[in-house]
C-alpha cells in the first residue's frame, strides 16, 4: 500500500485542532517509564551539582586519621561505605556529580560551538568546499577519541579541563556530521526554495527555517554524546590523567580502588561505578525516548504477522464457475490504533475476477484499494488483520491459510506488480537473482535453468540485451525497465492471477502505453486473470474489461467497463468521471468533488460519500446503504432504482466511432 | 535585514506593459556532474538547452514534458534558484538573468512559485499564520500579529481556506489543503508572475481539479501570469493559453495550446497526445492503436550524453538520416509558435503544419511490410 | 572490483598524511612551552644545555623544514627515541608492546561483532517480542558502563572469587597459547561487550528499517521464505550502515583498550601511552599515535571494501 493512501486528509474547515507538537512530546515522554526514570535521575543530579552539602552526610575530602574505618561497606553512618583513607563513598559520589556536569558543559560547549556552525556552513554551501571539510572531519572522525584527548593533554598538562578540551574537539566532529547531514537533506526540501523565492535571506533560513528542523536531532545526539563524554571523562580520571587525584570524581574513585578491589572487595567500586552507569544510562535512555517521542512508531515491520484472529464467516456465498480464479465475500479489515478505537479500514469488500478477465479496481487516494489486494492474499500490513469474510481461490478456500501454505501459492498462483518499481528491488541483488528467485522455489529449477528461464522473461517483457542486464543491479535500471523486470519477476511461474497495483503511475505517460500494451499481450497468451488498480479512469478505460469502484474502504459499485463510463450506478463514479479534465469541455471551472476522503478512524454516520455528494439526501446521511445486487453487479447507493435518478453519461465516444 | 517595504522603487519601471510580462531568450543550463575530491569531473549535464519563450500579461504559458525534459530546471532558472550557462531572462522588459543581491527583493515580490511537492514545501515547524505570514513582513513589513493574521485570512479566503487554518500545522493538513497554502504564500507578495512547477501532479484528480479552480479564479481576480509545468499535457492544455513542449532540454515545439493539442507539429508531441488515456472506453481502444505507432523499446539518450542530432530520433516513428546528424532549429509552425523537427524543412517539408496525417500514412506502409530503414531512406 | 580497491587504496594515503602532520603538530605545540629541550635536559635544565638540545634536534630549523625531516625519518622506520632514555628507540618500544593490544583488541573484535551481530537480527525479527527487549535493555545497561569496569567486575568475580583465571598478566603467544587465550580472555570479554551492545543496536535498527522497505513486501509476495527474506534480502542491506559503526568501534576499541590493560596488568600500548603522558613523553606519544593513525587507516580502508562487495552502487560509480 502507498503512503498516500492512509494519508488523513479533511477539507474547507480543519478538524479539531489536536495537540501541537511540544504537547504531544511531553506526553509521550511522561508515558514512558524510562525516559520517567532518567528525568528523576537528573533531578538528583542536579541538585547534587547546585547544592551538593544538601545532600551530602560528610566533608567528601575528610580522612579518617584513626585508620579505623577503611574500607568499610555500607552502614548507618557510612551509607555506601568508605574508601580506603576513609572517605564517605556516599559523599564523595554526590560531589562527583558536578565534576560529571562540569565535564559536559566544557566538552558540550566546544563540540556544539564549533561542530554546529561548520556543519551548518559546509552543509548549506555543498560542493567541493563542503567535501573538503567533510574529508578533514572524517580523519578527525575517524581517530579514537581518547587519543585526542590524550594529545591535548599532553600539550597543556593533564587536568580534567584540558581534558574536556580535547574531548570536545573530538566530539565537534560528531556534530559537523549530523549538522551537515541535516543541512543538506533540509536544504533540499522545497520549503526551503519557497523560503527563498519568498525573499528569505539565508541566515534568516538557517536560523528560522532549518535549525527547528535540526533541533530534535541536536538534541537527541546532545543526550547520548552528554553520556559519552561522561564515559570518557571517567576512562582519563581512572587513568590518572583526568581529573587531579584527590578529587571525589567517579573516575578518580574507581582509579584509587584499583590497587585494592580485588583484596577488599568488589564493594569499593560499586558507588561510583554505578554512579557512573546509572548516569550514563539516563543520558542514553533520555536520547532514545526522546527520539522515540519525536519520531514515529517502527514497532512493525514486513515480516511482523499480525497474531492470527478468528474471522467471522462471510454472509454471502462465493460466485461459481470453473473459470473463477479468485472470489472475495465481505471482507472487513481492521487496524486497532494505540490510543482511540479499531478503525475499520475495509467493510464488506465483495469481488471475483475470472480467467482471462481484467478487472480494473478505481478509486482516489485512500479508498482502500492496495489494502484489499494485500489482505486478499494474506498481506495484510501489521497491525492490520482481517475481522471478517471468506476469501477463494482457485476453488480453494484461503481464509485461514497458514504463513507458510501461503509462500507456496505467492509468487506461483498469483504474480503482484508493485507502484513504485525500484523501490521493489533489493539494491544489492542482481536482477537475475531476483528474477531467478521464484523460478528456483516453486519450478524447483537449477541456476542454469532458472537463468536460462529469466533471458526468456525478460526477452517476453522486451528488455533489450537480457543476458547482460541479468547481471546488472536496480540502480542501473531506469524506471520503465525497472517495472518490466518486476512485470517478468511477476509473470515467472505462469501464475493464474497477476495483481497490478498502479504498474504505471510512477512511470512517464509515454512509458505507461508501453507497460499496458505489455500486460495485455501477456493476458492473451496466458488467458491469466488481472486485477489491475489505478486512479486513472484512462488506464481503466483501456484495460479494464470490469470494474470495482471502491470508495472509503466499501465496493461502491461494480460493472462492465461501458456500464460504469456510460452507465455509472452510483453517484461517486459519476463525480469521478466528471472531474477528469478530458471529459470537460468549454472554458469553465473544472468539475471537483467537494470535500475529501474521510479518515478511517472518523467514517460519516450513513453513506460514507453523503458528505461530498450532490445527490445525497437526509437519509443518505443516516443510514448505510446496503449493498444492492443489480443483475450480476452490485451497487451501494440508497438512490439507486429511485424514479428519475439517472446518472447516465452521454455516450460521446460511441458517436465519434459508429 | 530591514522592514522597511522597498515598494517605492519598483524594478519595472511600466506598470502597464506592451509587450510581454516574462520574456526567456536562448536559455542554457548546464550541471556540473559531482566529482570526486581528488580526481576528474565528468562531462556537464546539460538540463536546458536553447530555450526561448514569452509569457503575456494576465496569460497562462503551459511547459510540458517528461521527468528528465529540463522543464522543472527552466522554473528554478528563472526563479534564480540555479545559476544559468547563457541566455537572457526578462520581466516587463529589464534584464533579471542575473538579479543583484540589492534588488533581490524586488525581483522577488514580482515572481512567485509554487512548487509540487505538498509535503516538503511547506515547513513542518510553522504554522499557516507563519508559512504564509513571512512574506507578508519580509517584503511589506507588517509584523507578526493580528493586522497580519487578517491580511493571512483574506489570502486562505481567496484559496477556498477558512480562517481556522490559520494555527494548524502541515503535518494537520491534506495534499490539497497544503498546495492551497502555498498558493497563499505566493499570493501574499501580489507577485505578477506565479510559477507552478507540477503543482497539482501529486494530488488525485477530484483535488486537482479544485486546485486548478482556485489558480484560473486567481488570474481572472488579479490578473497575474502563471507559467504552468506539469507533465499531464491534458491538465496543462486545459490551463494554459500558449503551450511549450519540452524534450531532453530542448523545447520542441511552442505555440497556442489548443492549436497545438488538435494539431501538433512535432511527433513527439502527438506521442505524448496519444499516450495520455482517455476516461471512455471506445475513444480509448481508438486512441490505442495511434499509440502503438510510437510504440519502441528505446530509451531516451542521457542528457549528460547527448546526441549531435535530434535527442528524439532514436524514438521518433518517422525520423530520417539527417535526424541523427543535426538538431533542427525552431521553424514557424501553424498555430503561431515553432517547432524543432527536419520534417518542416526536409523529407516531407511540412512547412509546419500537422504531422498526426504524416505519422499515420508512414505507420500504414510501414505495417504493409516495408521495413523500418527502408521507410527511413524513403523519407529524405 | 580490483579497480575499486585500488582507489580506495590510493584514498588512504592522504588520511596516512593527515594523521602524521597531526602528529608532528602535536610536538610544535608542546614546545609553547619549550619543553622538549628542557625535558631531555632534565630538572634545573641549564640555557646551554637546553640551546644544545634544540640544535642537535634542529629544533630552530623553520617548521617546513623540520616536518620533513621527521616525516623522511618516519617514512624509514625511524620513529625516534624516547626522551627519558635516549637508548631506548621507540621503534623497539612499540614492537614491544604492541603484541598484548593486538591481541586483546582483535579478540575483542572478534566476539563483539560476531555476538552483537547475531543478537541484532534475533532482535529485529520481532520487534517489541521479549527476546528483543531482553536484548535492548542488557545492550542499553552494557553501552552505559565503561569496559575498564566490566574489567573490573570480570576480574573480581570470574579471577578472584571463582579462580577461573588469573586477575592480571599477560602471556605471549610464544610462550603458551593456552596461557595467551587465558590471558586474553577477560581484557577481550571487557572490551567486547559495548562493541557487543553497539553493533546489536546498529543492525537491529538498519534490520527494521530493511524489513520495512518495499523490495521485502514484494519478495514475500513473490513466495520467498521467512529464513531468505531476513538472510538474503534484508540482511545484506542491513549490514551497509552496520559496517560502518564496526569501523568506528575498531577504532575507538584501540583507544579504550588502554583503561582495560591497566585493570588486568598488561604492559601493552596503552600503559605506554599513559606512562608517556604523564612523563610527557612526546616521541612516544608520537609514534603510537603513527601506529594508531596506521591501524584507523587499515580499518578505513577495510570498511570501504566491504562497502564495494554489500553495495553494488558504491562499487559501481567510478
Amino acid at each position: 500500500m502507498s503512503e498516500s493512501e492512509l494519508e488523513p486528509t479533511i477539507e474547507e474547515t480543519p478538524p479539531p485542532k489536536a495537540d501541537s507538537p511540544r504537547q504531544r512530546f511531553w506526553k509521550r515522554m511522561v508515558r514512558n517509564p524510562l525516559a520517567l526514570f532518567s528525568m528523576v535521575w537528573f533531578v538528583i543530579l542536579i541538585v547534587s551539582w547546585v547544592w551538593p552539602e544538601l545532600l551530602a552526610t560528610h566533608d567528601p575530602f575528610k580522612q579518617d586519621v584513626t585508620l579505623q574505618r577503611l574500607f568499610e561497606g555500607p552502614s548507618g553512618d557510612h551509607w555506601l561505605g568508605t574508601d580506603g583513607l576513609g572517605r564517605d563513598h556516599y559523599s564523595r559520589v554526590v560531589f562527583g556529580a558536578g565534576f560529571a556536569f562540569r565535564s559536559i558543559f566544557i566538552a558540550m560547549t566546544i563540540a556544539i560551538g564549533i561542530g554546529v556552525p561548520i556543519g551548518l556552513f559546509s552543509g548549506w554551501r555543498g560542493g567541493r568546499i563542503d567535501r573538503a571539510i567533510m574529508w578533514v572531519n572524517d580523519v578527525l572522525f575517524s581517530l579514537p577519541i581518547i587519543l585526542l584527548a590524550m594529545a591535548v593533554i599532553i600539550i597543556l598538562t593533564p587536568s580534567l579541563t584540558n581534558a574536556m578540551i580535547g574531548v570536545g574537539i573530538a566530539m565537534a566532529t560528531r556534530f559537523v556530521r549530523l549538522t551537515r547531514g541535516v543541512t543538506l537533506a533540509e536544504k533540499e526540501e522545497l520549503y526551503v526554495d519557497a523560503a527563498r523565492i519568498t525573499g528569505i535571506s539565508v541566515p534568516r533560513i538557517l536560523a528560522r527555517y532549518i535549525a527547528p528542523n535540526l533541533l530534535p536531532s541536536l538534541i537527541v545526539q546532545a543526550a547520548i554524546i552528554s553520556g559519552a563524554i561522561i564515559l570518557i571523562g571517567a576512562t582519563l580520571s581512572f587513568l590518572g590523567i583526568g581529573a587531579s587525584l584527590d578529587d571525589p570524581d567517579w573516575g578518580v574513585m574507581l582509579n584509587r580502588a584499583r590497587p585494592d578491589f580485588r583484596r577488599e572487595g568488589i564493594w569499593q567500586i560499586m558507588p561510583s561505578g554505578g554512579a557512573l552507569v546509572l548516569t550514563v544510562l539516563a543520558f542514553n535512555l533520555l536520547g532514545d525516548a526522546i527520539r522515540d517521542a519525536i519520531g514515529r512508531d517502527a514497532s512493525s515491520n514486513a515480516l511482523t504477522i499480525t497474531k492470527r484472529v478468528s474471522v467471522a464467516a462471510a454472509s454471502t456465498s462465493h460466485a461459481e464457475g470453473d473459470d473463477l480464479v479468485i472470489s472475495v465475500r465481505d471482507m472487513d479489515v481492521e487496524f486497532p490504533s494505540a490510543k482511540g478505537p479499531v478503525s475499520e479500514i475495509l467493510n464488506g469488500v465483495s469481488f471475483e475476477v475470472r480467467a482471462g478477465e481484467t478487472l480494473g479496481v478505481v478509486g482516489e487516494s485512500g479508498s482502500g484499494k492496495s489494502m484489499t489486494m494485500l489482505s486478499a492474499l494474506g498481506l495484510t500490513p501489521a497491525p492490520g488483520r482481517m475481522t471478517r469474510g471468506s476469501v477463494n481461490f482457485l476453488g480453494e478456500d484461503v481464509t485461514n491459510l497458514t504463513e507458510k501454505a501461503w509462500q507456496s501459492i505467492r509468487g506461483k498462483e498469483v504474480g503482484v506488480i508493485f507502484q513504485e518499481p525500484i523501490a521493489v528491488l533489493n539494491p544489492a541483488m542482481k536482477v537475475g537473482a531476483q528474477i531467478m528467485e521464484p523460478l528456483r522455489i516453486h519450478m524447483g529449477m537449477s541456476k542454469a535453468e532458472a537463468r536460462t528461464r529469466a533471458v526468456e522473461l525478460l526477452t517476453e517483457v522486451r528488455v533489450p540485451d537480457p543476458a547482460r542486464r541479468l547481471d546488472q543491479y536496480p540502480h542501473e535500471f531506469s524506471g520503465g525497465m525497472a517495472q518490466r523486470v518486476g512485470i517478468a519477476m511477476a509473470l515467472a511461474c505462469e501464475p493464474k492471477l497477476l495483481i497490478a497495483d498502479e504498474p504505471s503511475t510512477a512511470l512517464d505517460v509515454t512509458v505507461q502505453g508501453q507497460i499496458l500494451d505489455l500486460l495485455a499481450e501477456i493476458q492473451t497468451r496466458r488467458n491469466m486473470a488481472i486485477i489491475l488498480i489505478t486512479h486513472d479512469l484512462g488506464v481503466i478505460a483501456e484495460a479494464a474489461d470490469r470494474v470495482l469502484v471502491m470508495y472509503g474502504g466499501q465496493v461502491m459499485e461494480t460493472g462492465s467497463v461501458e456500464d460504469v463510463f456510460f452507465r455509472p450506478k452510483h453517484p461517486y463514479t459519476k463525480a469521478l468521471l466528471d472531474t477528469m479534465p478530458q471529459n470537460h469541455s468549454g472554458d469553465g471551472e473544472l468539475a471537483v468533488i467537494a470535500g475529501i476522503v474521510p479518515q478511517p478512524t472518523a467514517w460519516p454516520t450513513g453513506c460514507r460519500f453523503a458528505p461530498r455528494c450532490v445527490h445525497a439526501t437526509d437519509s443518505c446521511t443516516s443510514t448505510m446503504p446496503p449493498l444492492l445486487t443489480v443483475n450480476t453487479d452490485v451497487v451501494r447507493c440508497l438512490r439507486h432504482g429511485e424514479e428519475g435518478f439517472d446518472l447516465a453519461q452521454p455516450a460521446s465516444g460511441t458517436e465519434v466511432l459508429s | 535585514m530591514t522592514d522597511t517595504p522597498t515598494t517605492n522603487t519598483p524594478m519595472l519601471r511600466s506598470q502597464d506593459i506592451d509587450g510581454a510580462l516574462l520574456e526567456v531568450d536562448d536559455l542554457h543550463v548546464h550541471f556540473a556532474s559531482r566529482g570526486k575530491l581528488f580526481g576528474t569531473t565528468p562531462p556537464p549535464v546539460k538540463a536546458v538547452n536553447g530555450v526561448s519563450f514569452s509569457i503575456a500579461p494576465e496569460k497562462t504559458f503551459g511547459l510540458v514534458g517528461e521527468s528528465g525534459s529540463g522543464k522543472s530546471t527552466v522554473a528554478r532558472a528563472i526563479l534564480q534558484l540555479v545559476d544559468i550557462q547563457s541566455g537572457t531572462i526578462r520581466l516587463a522588459g529589464d534584464d533579471v538573468t542575473k538579479v543583484p543581491p540589492r534588488d533581490e527583493l524586488d525581483f522577488r515580490k514580482n515572481v512567485q512559485a509554487v512548487l509540487q511537492d505538498p509535503f516538503s514545501s511547506l515547513n513542518q515547524v510553522h504554522q499557516t499564520r507563519t508559512i504564509v505570514g513571512d512574506g507578508i513582513t519580509r517584503h511589506y513589513g507588517t509584523k507578526a500579529g493580528a493586522a497580519r493574521d487578517e491580511r493571512v485570512g483574506l489570502l486562505l479566503d481567496a484559496v477556498g481556506l477558512s480562517c481556522e487554518f490559520l494555527d494548524r500545522y502541515p503535518y494537520e493538513m491534506s495534499g490539497g489543503q497544503r498546495q492551497r497554502i502555498s498558493i497563499a504564500r505566493a499570493l501574499a507578495v501580489e507577485p505578477r508572475l506565479i510559477i507552478a512547477d507540477e503543482a497539482t501532479s501529486a494530488l488525485d484528480v477530484s483535488i486537482q481539479s479544485q486546485v486548478i479552480n482556485v489558480l484560473r479564479r486567481i488570474q481572472d481576480d488579479s490578473g497575474v501570469s502563471f507559467l504552468f509545468i506539469a507533465h499531464d499535457l491534458e491538465v496543462v492544455k486545459h490551463v494554459s493559453h500558449d503551450l511549450g513542449v519540452m524534450y531532453l532540454g530542448y523545447l520542441v515545439e511552442k505555440g497556442d495550446a489548443n492549436a497545438i493539442y488538435d494539431a501538433p507539429t512535432h511527433p513527439y508531441t502527438e506521442m505524448l497526445i496519444a499516450s495520455i488515456p482517455m476516461p471512455d472506453p471506445v475513444v480509448q481502444a481508438a486512441r490505442r492503436e495511434l499509440r502503438q505507432t510510437f510504440e519502441d523499446d528505446a530509451e531516451p539518450p542521457s542528457p549528460a550524453n547527448l546526441p549531435p542530432g535530434c535527442p528524439f530520433e532514436n524514438r521518433c516513428p518517422v525520423a530520417m538520416d539527417i535526424c541523427r546528424e543535426v538538431m533542427p532549429e525552431p521553424t514557424p509552425a501553424h498555430h503561431g509558435g515553432d517547432v524543432r523537427c527536419h520534417l518542416h524543412t526536409s523529407g516531407p517539408e511540412l512547412a509546419g503544419e500537422s504531422v498526426v496525417e504524416f505519422i499515420k500514412t508512414k505507420a500504414q506502409s510501414k505495417l504493409s511490410g516495408s521495413q523500418r530503414s527502408n521507410d527511413k531512406s524513403s523519407a529524405q | 572490483m580490483a579497480k575499486y580497491i585500488g582507489s580506495r587504496l590510493l584514498a588512504t594515503i592522504p588520511l596516512v598524511f593527515a594523521v602524521l602532520v597531526v602528529t608532528f603538530l602535536i610536538s610544535v605545540a608542546m614546545e609553547a612551552n619549550g619543553s622538549i629541550a628542557t625535558q631531555i635536559c632534565g630538572e634545573g635544565a641549564t640555557p646551554e644545555c637546553v640551546g644544545a638540545v634544540e640544535d642537535e634536534l634542529g629544533l630552530n630549523d623553520p617548521i617546513v623544514a623540520r616536518f620533513f625531516s621527521w616525516f623522511g625519518a618516519v617514512l624509514s622506520g625511524d620513529l625516534g627515541s624516547s626522551l627519558l632514555d635516549q637508548n631506548t628507540s621507540v621503534g623497539e618500544l612499540i614492537g614491544e608492546r604492541i603484541w598484548p593490544t593486538i591481541s586483546i583488541v582483535g579478540f575483542s573484535l572478534l566476539i563483539g561483532v560476531t555476538l552483537g551481530m547475531l543478537f541484532g537480527v534475533l532482535a529485529a525479527l520481532r520487534p517489541g517480542g521479549l527476546l528483543d527487549r531482553v536484548i535492548s535493555v542488557g545492550a542499553a545497561g552494557v553501552i552505559a558502563a565503561p569496559g575498564f569496569l566490566i574489567g573490573m567486575l570480570l576480574s573480581w568475580a570470574i579471577a578472584v572469587e571463582l579462580g577461573w583465571l588469573d586477575p592480571v598478566g599477560y602471556v605471549s603467544l610464544g610462550e603458551s597459547v593456552t596461557g595467551w587465550l587465558k590471558s586474553i580472555t577477560l581484557p577481550s570479554i571487557a572490551l567486547s561487550l559495548p562493541t557487543l551492545a553497539i553493533v546489536q543496536r546498529q543492525l537491529r535498527s538498519s534490520m527494521a528499517n530493511a524489513l520495512q522497505s518495499r523490495y521485502v513486501l514484494a519478495a514475500r509476495a513473490r513466495g520467498v521464505s521467512r529464513p531468505k527474506l531476513i538472510g538474503r534480502h534484508a540482511l545484506p542491506n542491513a549490514l551497509v550502515p552496520t559496517v560502518t559503526v564496526i569501523g568506528f568501534r575498531a577504532a575507538a576499541a584501540i583507544g579504550l583498550t588502554t583503561a582495560v590493560e591497566i585493570v588486568f596488568g598488561i604492559r601493552g600500548m596503552g600503559e605506554m601511552l599513559v606512562s608517556a603522558i604523564v612523563n610527557r613523553n612526546v616521541t612516544v606519544l608520537q609514534g603510537g599515535m603513527i601506529i594508531v593513525g596506521l591501524v584507523v587507516a587499515s580499518v578505513n580502508l577495510l570498511v570501504d571494501i566491504s562497502y564495494g562487495f554489500l553495495n553494488p552502487k558504491v562499487r559501481l560509480d567510478k
